[in-house]
This record gives C-alpha cells, structure tokens and sequence, in this order.
C-alpha cells in the first residue's frame, strides 16, 4: 500500500460527482463501486486514481473504472424512436446510406408514374372514341 | 489473491453495505441506528467513538472485545489514551481524514505487533444525528499478516493469531 496513490469512489448527483467512500486499495474502491452500482440508489458511480507527483509536488487524478451502468452507452444504442430506422426490421442488416432511396428522388420518381398513367388513360379514352365515331358512320343508314 | 485478502474485503464491503443501507438517501445514519445483532459477530471488532474537539479528546461508546489492545483493562479511554502502535490506533489515526471527505475512509497499513508485522486494514463510518454534523463514528479493523500471499488460506499460518493488539484476523 502506498501513502501517495488513494482512490475516491464517487457518484453523480445534481449535476456534481460526491465523494462516497476513499481507499488505498484500488480492488477494494472497484469492489465498492460495483456493490453501489447493484443497489440502484445512484446515477453515475466512478472510481477516481489520486496519485502524488513529486515531480509537480501535486496530486493528479484520472478515473480508472465505472461500473457497467455508468459506462458511455454504444452509438447503435443511441438510436431513439422516430429516428431514421427506428422500427425497422432488427433481423435485417442495415442498408447502406448510398443504396437507400433519398426521399427527393423518390417524390420525383412517383410524380413521374402519375404523369404517365393519366396519359395513357387520355390516349385510351381518345381511341376509343374515334373508334365509336367510325363504327356509328360505318353502321348508320345514310353514313 | 488470497483467501485471507479476500476475507478482508468481504468484511468491509458488508460493513459498507450495511451503513448503506441505514441511510436509505440520507448523508449519514444515526448512531443510535447502530444494532450489533445486525452486525453479528463482527462487532467485537468494532469501536463507536463520540466524535469531539479536539478529536483526541473523542470517548468510546463502545469497544469491542477484539478491538481492544492486549493489556488495556477497564473503562475504554479516550483517543488519546490508546497505546501508539497498536491496531486501534492505527484505525484512530484516520479520523480526520474521515472528517475531511464526509465519508466512509478504510485505508490500510502495516503495524508491527508483537509477534510480526501485520497489514491492518480499518474502516471508519460516519454517523450524524442531524444528517450534517459528524457526531459519531462507527469503526471497524481487521488485518492479516504482511505475508498473508504466501500463507496457507486454512486459518493455519499467523493470521489464526487471536488478535493480541485487537482486530479481528481477516
């Protein structure tokens, strides 16, 4: 054990980290930590390294553990929903940014099938009423 | 990691938990919140001290048995009165530490007793009547031979020693 290397377990709360228990024994704080962390009573918990620097004639610290449940959450977990892919088929890889239809392109893409169909139908409707009017000329006395 | 160290870290880690546990969201329990049975056999090796100023000048409420330095008979003195290099001065010696970081403090240390040198390792927990000041502190040692890492884990080696100095052997 040595008098210049002392760890703080310490926990989140209103937005500053309290000092919860100190040890010279850094198994002993992670220990600590982890039990805190079972209890749910605490937000965030870390453990902070106070080490003496002879060299700065000062104490440095670093955090050197937080429990599982303090931990920074992974990007992909991040993901909330009514965001883009929320709702998806979890099963199913992600598609690639580059090959998913952009929603510009799409709405163009789908005026342009309208534009069609509505032309066909007039051209339908245009032959078959000169078809009509030749059959009522061909058939009618005195056409 | 031994099963003497191991020992050791179980029994602050319960202490803890139990201290926890009486605070339910508050910074400190209360000393009268204090129950030996729930603490069991360990509190022999716990002390209660009524925390005063000067801090040598802090009494014992409570000693347990094998807290209590070899050849110290009668009423518990106070702070200053317990024999330097003993368990319970080790443990003692830690107070204002305690007092400056408001929190529980269970730093280790080795002593030399008697018959060899040990690796004591105290735990001091903070109790207030009014949830702010520090009125009492509820103290806990044990220890284990410096060379615990190479003695056998069945209680055979000097860790089986019955606590001549105080403490309870880890």
């Amino acid at each position: 054990m040595s008098d210049t290397v002392a760890y703080e377990v310490q926990s989140h709360a209103e937005g500053r980290w309290k000092i919860q228990s100190f040890f010279n024994d850094r198994e002993l704080a992670v220990a600590e930590a982890d039990r805190m962390d079972g209890t749910k009573r605490y937000g965030q918990i870390r453990v902070v390294e106070e080490r003496f620097d002879p060299a700065a004639d000062s104490y440095v610290t670093r955090t050197v553990y937080r429990p599982q449940s303090s931990r920074p959450k992974p990007i992909a977990a991040t993901i909330q929903a009514g965001q883009p892919g929320a709702g998806r088929d979890k099963s199913q890889p992600l598609t690639p940014a580059a090959s998913r239809p952009q929603p510009q392109k799409a709405a163009a893409r789908s005026a342009a099938n309208s534009y069609l169909s509505l032309s066909m139908k007039a051209a339908t409707i245009f032959v078959a009423g000169v078809a009509a009017i030749y059959a009522l000329k061909l058939f009618l006395p005195g056409g | 990691m031994t099963a003497k160290l191991n020992q050791e870290r179980r029994f602050v880690l319960h202490l803890l938990g139990y201290w926890d546990d009486l605070r339910d969201g508050r910074d400190f329990p209360t000393a009268a919140e204090i129950d030996p049975e729930a603490i069991g056999a360990k509190w022999a090796a716990c002390f209660l001290l009524r925390v005063t100023s000067p801090l040598e000048a802090c009494t014992f409420a409570h000693l347990g048995a094998e807290a209590r330095p070899s050849g110290l008979a009668g009423e518990a003195p106070a702070v200053r009165g317990v024999p330097a290099g003993t368990l319970l001065a080790h443990a003692t010696g830690h107070l204002r530490t305690l007092l400056d970081k408001r929190a529980p403090v269970s730093l280790a240390g080795e002593v030399a007793l008697a018959d060899g040198p040990v690796l004591c390792r105290s735990l001091l927990l903070p109790l207030s009547a009014n949830d702010r000041d520090i009125d009492h502190v509820l103290g806990a040692i044990t220890y284990r031979p410096v060379a615990a890492d190479a003695a056998p884990a069945d209680g055979s080696g000097a860790g089986a020693r019955s606590g001549p100095e105080g403490g309870v052997p880890a």
